[in-house]
């Protein structure tokens, strides 16, 4: 077996792209022999060079030679370097002969994001911050490894994996009003524990309801501003409020999952006479064995990060009505997932008009942000469309976006999902004490409970592109719209 | 001076470790040393025990990537770090190590996977260098 590397020499500069609209760059593609259909990417003109700092572009004209692959493969202007593909990338391939890809949705299966509102004000309970970030800190365990709220035997790790959020609830872990407003319902109907491996069962048994290490982490913040008022009234938000967001995904089950199946689709790609640039795009036809057995495996996996989300979830409300008040009401705004592939309907124009194709939609490091109407977003929010979170770097500003027809025309339905790293950890541990980010953050009013002082540095804002650019760029290109900005008053991290 | 077994070297988001060898033994041993170092264990005990990993991939690439991520699986699994790594085969294709582990506390750190991106295994003057990345 042979993958193809690609005989000419990669020189990408800035005049192969094209300009199709402002912040939306196009590289044809003729420019190199293998690509099946163009690359986009979304990025503000004074920013151009730093793209091609990294081998974002590069991974993004992989993806393009990826069979099966429909339109154009995108990345988002908080791309960075990745595996196989850019973080921050979003393509589709026609199903049931495209290609469904392990890579192409990353290590961390449904890593993603909840946001919880309260009633409560952000200037009424200053007080009792220092409080409530102890007390959630002691209640969800963070950090590496094993030790988890709870200990699953593995006929309830596998009802987990089956039903998601949904089986959480029926055990009390939460309101069944919950699992309206969580992407899927909290429930990946694909699912399938019987292609989980017995390993990646055994890492998840203990697990559940932990928040891992990394850029994971839990914020206690503030509404600072509104953007649109209607909307904010739809989602629930209100200037000053005080809102929880969670950032985690399915720990080590979903990276035991995403392992197995790139090593067995690594092994098969001479089986289906696949080609590739790069082995991290290995994959298998949407419709075959090898494929099924991913997307239900990846599904299960998906399952229980919102599984995941919504024991975390319990665990603040707990915290919440014991150190606040027993009558606060902590709502789901949205739980959205940012590493997934979805079976999807696209409608393309330029195949035909009437036929309506299902796609493998391929996000990684990239947020659904589907548009008003869409039957898959909640009821109550079908006139505004679907909320989009996204999560800040330590201590900088988080965002509730809105997805737009544009994006549901343009993009697959999609946009960013962060800010996406520009520094190394490496680098940033060497230019950066965490110590020091910590009292600067201090000063600016801000707690910050972590485990590692080294992982403050590593997540220093200074090693993560500045969010306002990313948002501003998804805004002006039309693919979502800003309606909240969020800032912390407490974080806590592994 | 003792020869370098290995260093970090410098990506965006992740980890990327660089391990040195006189030949390929040692330096897939080094590799897993290095591995073992980005995790950081916590409070390392004495050898307790030794344990055999099988493996068997499509080239020497992967062989080193599944041979980490499989020791990777034991280390977070049975909380050990690993001290010494002999191997009773080494071919193309396949592998047989024995590494003798020690129990751990716990690591500092997390290493979700060890990627099959831009693996490289190269011949230098002083035997062999390979590059991973690990994905934390």
């Amino acid at each position: 077996m042979h993958f193809v590397f690609c005989a000419l020499i990669m020189s990408l500069n800035k005049n192969n792209l094209k300009l199709i609209k402002p912040y939306l760059y196009e590289i044809s593609k003729d420019f190199r022999p293998d690509m099946r259909v163009a690359g986009r990417f979304y990025e503000d003109e004074k920013n151009l060079d730093k793209v091609f700092e990294d081998k974002s572009l590069e991974q993004l004209i992989n993806a393009t030679t990826i069979p099966g692959i429909v339109k154009y493969a995108i990345a988002m202007p908080d791309m960075h370097e990745g595996y196989g593909v850019p973080i921050g990338c979003v393509f589709a391939t026609k199903a049931p002969e495209g290609l469904i890809s392990p890579g192409a949705v990353g290590y961390d299966i449904n890593c993603g994001v909840r946001l919880l509102r309260s009633s409560l004000k952000a200037i009424d309970i200053k007080s009792q911050i220092e409080r409530l970030t102890q007390g959630i800190y002691e209640a969800v365990p963070s950090g590496v490894g094993r030790g988890g709220a709870i200990n699953l035997d593995y006929e309830a790790l596998k009802r987990v994996l089956k039903n998601g959020a949904r089986h959480l609830v029926e055990k009390g872990y939460g309101e069944k009003e919950d699992l309206e407003h969580i992407e899927e319902k909290g429930e990946m109907s694909e699912a399938d524990p019987t292609v989980v491996s017995q390993r990646a069962l055994s890492r998840g048994r203990d697990q559940l309801g932990t928040l891992g290490a990394g850029n994971h982490f839990l914020e206690i913040q503030r509404v600072e501003k509104i953007f649109d008022r209607e909307i904010a009234k739809v989602f629930g938000l209100f200037e000053g409020q005080v809102t929880f967001m969670i950032h985690t995904g399915s720990r080590g089950l979903g990276h035991q999952v995403a392992g197995d199946y790139m090593r067995m689709m690594i092994g098969t790609m001479t089986k289906f006479k696949l080609k590739l640039p790069d082995r991290e795009l290995a994959g298998a036809p949407f419709g075959s064995q090898e494929g099924r057995n991913y997307f239900a495996a990846m599904s299960a996996a998906a399952n229980y990060a919102f599984a995941n989300r919504q024991l975390i979830a319990h665990r603040i409300r707990e915290v919440v009505k014991k150190i606040i008040a027993q009558d606060i009401k902590l709502d789901i705004v949205y739980d959205i997932a940012h590493n997934m592939a979805k079976l999807e309907k696209g409608r393309f124009s330029q195949i035909d008009k009437q036929i309506c194709t299902d796609m493998i939609v391929h996000r990684k490091g990239a947020t659904r942000a589907f548009p008003p109407g869409h039957e898959a977003i909640p009821q109550d929010y079908k006139k505004v469309g679907q909320p989009v979170i996204i999560p800040g770097s330590m201590g900088t500003a988080s965002y509730v976006l809105v997805g737009t027809t544009q994006a549901y025309e343009e993009t697959f339905g999609s946009t960013c999902h962060g800010a996406g790293r520009q520094m190394s950890r490496h680098r940033a541990i060497q230019s950066m004490r965490g110590e020091d980010i910590k009292r600067r953050l201090n000063e600016k009013g801000i707690i910050i409970k972590a485990g590692s002082v080294q992982g403050i540095a590593e997540e220093a804002p200074g090693a993560y592109k500045d969010i306002e650019q990313v948002i501003n760029v998804v805004e002006a290109a039309g693919i979502s719209k800003k309606v909240a900005r969020l800032v912390p008053l407490a974080v806590i991290k592994g | 001076m003792e020869d370098k077994k290995f260093e970090i070297l410098d990506h965006t988001a992740d980890v990327r470790l660089r391990a040195y060898g006189k030949d390929k033994k040692e330096l897939f041993g080094n590799a897993l040393l290095g591995m073992m170092s980005v995790l950081v264990p916590i409070k390392v005990g004495t050898f307790t025990t030794t344990r055999e990993i099988e493996i068997e991939a499509i080239d020497e690439n992967a062989l080193l990537v599944d041979f980490l991520s499989e020791a990777l699986y034991y280390s977070q699994m049975e909380d050990e770090t690993f001290l010494e790594v002999n191997f009773d085969e080494f071919g193309e294709t396949k592998i047989i190590a024995r590494i003798k582990c020690a129990k751990v506390e716990g690591f500092e750190k997390e290493i979700k996977a060890v990627s099959y991106q831009d693996v490289e295994i190269k011949g230098t003057k002083d035997g062999w260098e390979a590059t991973m990345i690990f994905d934390v």
